[in-house]
């Protein structure tokens, strides 16, 4: 039989086919060609005559080739088909890739719905925190050219103040001598009740500036802002927030030059606000309504009361350098003018965007940066699914390196693979990360303005999708470049035999499980030592028993309160209605209660102690309170009494002094008896007279020492009033809320009742952004410790089910059980000892950016260190526990069999 | 004189295509069959009228199944060297009934004209 395929390859030489495709169609029509010469023989053709007979067929001029080339090469006469033809069509690949990848994922759904879970966890995590981060930090405040704006604060460190509000009297020769700004404007909170439509509500509010929204650049959407003028006094204009106009006006514009009554006095709706204004500020008050701020004569010469926030506009071409330095020739210049009150008294000049974000920062960056660990971990963890699978998809791999594909072509049909994985994961991750921005608007402290915006918006969308292409390639490259740079000779020789990962994947996978045990550690310790010092916050001694006690606030207007007798008339009814509710053991008026107030403090002096100079005049945080106050708060009376009812105005002048107080000024001796007074030895302020010493409260602040402190009762009082109401109950405080606000208004029906919550509630709100560093560092750690054990978990088993022959002969040798589960898990304990080494370095290092997050414990606790270690430990032990036992199970026989 | 399916001028050319097209899907419609089948079902089935060249058949194989068309497959079976088989695919099945209609229009069509009748 002559050999037919020679003519024929002779003749497809020319046309550039892929060696596989030439062979088959060789193959075919030589096949034919053959069948053909046999006919002939068997019909009496001569051989010589037959061959002739059938290459003929051949020789027709360039038939074959053009016929073949127009099919083979051009493609088909169909409209354009993507992926036929190979050098030109990227898509045509891409797509093909895609269809394989998606194939495969769908073969082997364990392993594909593990890594998609995986990588849900990390980019999710991720998404959810950077919509933090981008709606807290990066996107700009909503004023008008927002980089130009600062606060302007008194700088009274030497009183512990570095940021202290200044005085009006301060503010108004700022504002006249300084030239840095454009503009300057103050700002001072209040509350309003609003009366005469509908229910009464209290609002809150601010005084401001009348070129305060010029200075933002935030104008009405309705109506009109504050023009100059509108802050003289006597002026009663008001602008409205825009939820304010939608829920009590029902959005009607006729309300604009309407009248509104607001603590009792007429004023007229000028301006509707945009709906998301909020002014920076040192609390975060969801503000619904605007006055001028007026200064009436008295108080714009006030230069010792201090009170008001200060914004201001740099005028383009000052740097902050430049108005800082101005600041501080004017405060200095200030300080020499009045000695008395401006001694020390500095100037500060922060930029708005640090004012507002500059709590957080610290913790978001953190979270950040943990985020990006846990997903570094969950990358390792796929990329080690990945090696283990491209270690069994070697045949496969090395048979299309034969037939063909070119080691690129590979490469990019791996990392197609595993960018489909993270964009699987990134979908799941988008999912998780909305749940979980929910739950984090729920944590996020109230102190966070821009809480509200955060959300999953194109920004957010945008991230993740990078994340998702740059993990999926980050992790996606190892096994690529692993199985592309395969060994074709070796692979396919090793037959049938499954041909393990070698010993080159074997380091790495080793390498990618060490790498998680130290990131994971790093983040374990972090989370460890802020557990622990949240814990050392939540022990701390608030200075009063804070369960089991419901506050509300009671502002009492002005104008129908002008008194200390009217205001004690209606106080004494209410705490006596109050006190009669089944449930109420006792309950007592407050002035700003612990916690919910930085101000009011003044200097004091004691008698027959001559004044100290004006810069070390020690302030004392003064409270206006009722009788019963400690007693109900729970406050520890040391020596002496309460105040009781008989302390009137017309009675002794009486104060209740801390111990720290006491300790202060009257050393070593019993203050009770002695006087002391507001101001200066030389004001004429009456004496008081010490009846009693309680324990230390922290008015201001959980964390700080608390300060100096004294108490009077607001019946001695002209100017001060107190605006809560504090109740101890025998039962859960919050189901007495609605009977004590009815005893409130069965006695005045127009007095607003707000913020009613519970004492223990106010507390954890003041470690709210340590818990909520806590608890989010706490969650991406155990994610982190997750996610490694399930990497330690899977090394292992590969290792195992690699070594099963090998066990197999140990055991059959005559290694006990007990040897073989020795082994294992001292293989695994070499690893995750070498990820704890690498983390414990890493950690010595990187846990000092906590240091501002902690509270009570150093950034290198030992016991936090040993205690995590031991748990990672723990972990790591059972992870390669469990492949450790199935390695004792190995049955020799079976083992040695497989072979 | 057997008609030789090989280059031939246009308009010639599109013509003798489609027919050849319309007769190996055709002869796949109930089983798959090998090349060799094909040509020597075409040629016994015309009655040695028609004949088919390795040259023109295998290209047109191909491009049938590059337009999947009909689908081709190496089949061993036992004291057999392996061969390729062709079958129908399901939009060859369409294809082929559409051909059909086609043709049969086509031919009345002509017979109308020039009054050949069957005999």
């Amino acid at each position: 039989m002559p050999d037919f395929k020679v003519e024929i390859r002779a003749r497809l030489a020319k046309i550039g086919l892929s060696p596989v495709r030439e062979a088959e169609i060789v193959e075919e029509l030589s096949q034919h060609l053959e069948d053909e010469y046999e006919e002939a023989l068997s019909c009496g053709a001569s051989e010589e005559e037959a061959r002739q007979q059938v290459i003929e067929q051949l020789n027709a001029p360039d038939v074959l080739q053009r016929e073949l080339k127009h099919v083979e090469r051009r493609g088909s006469e169909n409209p354009i088909e993507l992926g036929t033809e190979r050098k030109i069509n990227l898509f045509a690949d891409l797509r093909q890739d895609l269809r394989f990848g998606l194939r495969t994922l769908a073969k082997s759904p364990a392993f594909t719905s593990i890594a998609i879970i995986a990588l849900a966890l990390g980019i999710g995590a991720n998404s959810a925190i950077f919509s933090v981060v981008d709606a807290v930090l990066l996107r700009p405040l909503p004023f008008k050219k927002p980089e130009q704006l600062v606060m302007l604060w008194e700088n009274a460190t030497h009183q512990g103040f570095p940021k202290n509000t200044p005085s009006p009297a301060n503010f108004l020769d700022w504002q006249k001598q300084a030239s840095a700004f454009t503009g300057m404007a103050a700002m001072v909170e209040r509350s309003f009740n609003l009366t005469g439509v509908g229910e009464p509500e209290r609002l809150d509010g601010r005084r401001v500036s009348a070129n305060l929204f010029d200075l933002l650049g935030v104008r009405a959407v309705l109506g009109r802002t504050f023009v100059p003028g509108d802050d003289r006094p006597g002026t009663h204009v008001v602008l409205l927030s825009y939820s304010l106009w939608q829920r009590r006006f029902g959005s009607d514009p006729s309300v604009i030059g309407g009248a509104l009554t607001l603590n009792g006095e007429s004023y007229t709706v000028i301006g509707i606000m945009p709906r998301f204004v909020q002014l920076p500020g040192l609390a975060n008050r969801n503000d619904q309504v605007w006055v001028p701020i007026a200064f009436p004569p008295e108080e714009a010469a006030q230069r010792g009361n201090h009170f008001l926030e200060v914004i201001a506009r740099l005028k383009p071409g000052f740097t902050l350098k430049q108005a800082q330095a101005e600041m501080d020739t004017i405060a200095a210049r200030l300080a020499q003018t009045y000695p008395d009150y401006n001694t020390r008294i500095g100037a500060v000049v922060v930029p708005l965007h640090e004012q507002v974000v500059g709590d957080i920062k610290p913790a978001l960056l953190i979270l950040l940066g943990a985020v990006g660990f846990v997903l570094l971990i969950a990358c390792a963890n796929v990329a080690n699914l990945l090696l283990a699978r491209a270690a069994v998809r070697q045949k496969e791999i090395a048979l299309r390196l034969a037939l063909g594909a070119s080691r690129s072509r590979l490469t990019r049909q791996f990392l197609t693979e595993s960018v489909l994985l993270a964009v699987f994961g990134a979908g799941l991750g988008l999912l998780l990360a909305l749940g979980g921005i929910r739950i984090l608007k729920t944590f996020v402290p109230a102190t966070i303005s821009q809480v509200q915006t955060i959300n999953i918006d194109a920004r957010v969308l945008i991230f993740t999708a990078l994340v998702a292409v740059v993990t999926g390639i980050g992790f996606g490259l190892a096994p690529a470049f692993q199985a592309s740079h395969l060994n074709l000779n070796d692979t396919l020789k090793e037959g049938g035999r499954d041909a393990g990962g070698g010993s080159k994947g074997n380091r790495l996978r080793s390498v990618l499980v060490i790498g998680e045990v130290a990131v994971s550690f790093v983040l374990l310790i972090g989370a460890g030592l802020l557990i622990k010092s949240f814990f050392h916050l939540r022990n701390l001694e608030p200075g009063f028993r804070a369960d089991h006690l419901l506050t509300m606030k009671v502002d009492l207007s002005e104008v129908k309160y002008p008194d200390r007798e009217r205001r004690a008339a209606f106080f004494d009814e209410v705490i006596r209605r109050v006190r009669a509710l089944p449930g109420v053991q006792s309950a007592a008026v407050a002035g700003n209660l612990p916690l919910t107030y930085n101000g009011d403090s003044m200097n004091i002096n004691v008698e027959g102690v001559p004044d100290p100079p004006p810069d070390q005049r020690p302030d004392v945080i003064f409270r206006a309170i009722g009788p019963g106050y400690f007693g109900t708060m729970g406050i520890p009376i040391i020596r002496g009494r309460d105040f009781i009812d008989q302390d009137k105005a017309d009675s002794k002048n009486t104060v209740v002094i801390s111990e720290k107080t006491a300790q202060h000024f009257w050393p070593g001796q019993d203050p009770i008896g002695r006087r002391l007074k507001p101001g200066s030895s030389t004001s004429n302020t009456p004496w008081r007279e010490v009846i009693g010493i309680v324990k230390d409260v922290r008015q201001n602040d959980l964390i700080a020492a608390p300060k100096m402190q004294m108490y009077f009762t607001y019946r001695q009082l002209k100017d001060l009033a107190p605006n809560a109401l504090v109740i101890r109950t025998s039962i859960e405080p919050l189901s007495l809320a609605a009977s004590a606000r009815d005893a409130i208004w069965s006695v005045d029906k127009d007095q607003t009742v707000a913020d009613i919550d519970t004492m223990e509630h106010i507390v954890a709100e003041a470690v709210a952004r340590q818990r909520f560093s806590m608890l989010l560092l706490g969650l991406f750690a155990t994610l982190a410790l997750l996610l490694a054990s399930v990497g330690i978990y899977g090394v292992m088993s590969y290792s195992v089910a690699q070594r099963t022959q090998e066990i197999g002969i140990r055991i059959a040798l005559g290694a006990r059980r007990a040897d073989v589960l020795q082994m294992t898990i001292k293989q695994g304990l070499k690893l995750v000892g070498a990820g704890m080494i690498l983390g414990l370095v890493a950690a010595f290092i990187l846990t000092r950016v906590l240091e501002s997050l902690l509270f009570g414990i150093s950034a290198t606790d030992p016991v936090t260190f040993f205690g995590i270690s031991l748990v990672l430990l723990a972990v790591a032990i059972l992870a390669s526990y469990l492949p450790a036992l199935r390695a004792t199970k190995v049955d020799p026989i079976i083992a040695l069999r497989a072979q | 004189m057997a008609l030789q399916y090989m280059a031939s001028p246009v308009p010639d050319r599109e013509l003798k295509k489609g027919s050849a097209e319309l007769m190996i899907l055709a002869l796949l419609e109930n089983r798959p069959r090998h090349g060799y089948e094909i040509a020597q079902l075409i040629e016994l089935r015309s009655r040695g009228a028609i004949r088919f060249n390795v040259a023109s058949l295998y290209p047109l194989l191909y491009r049938l199944e590059k337009r999947n068309w009909i689908r081709g497959r190496w089949v061993e079976r036992p004291g057999q060297r392996r061969r390729r088989y062709y079958r129908l695919t399901a939009s060859g099945k369409n294809v082929l009934s559409k051909q059909r209609a086609g043709w049969r229009e086509f031919v009345e069509a002509i017979n109308l004209i020039t009054g050949i009748q069957h005999a």
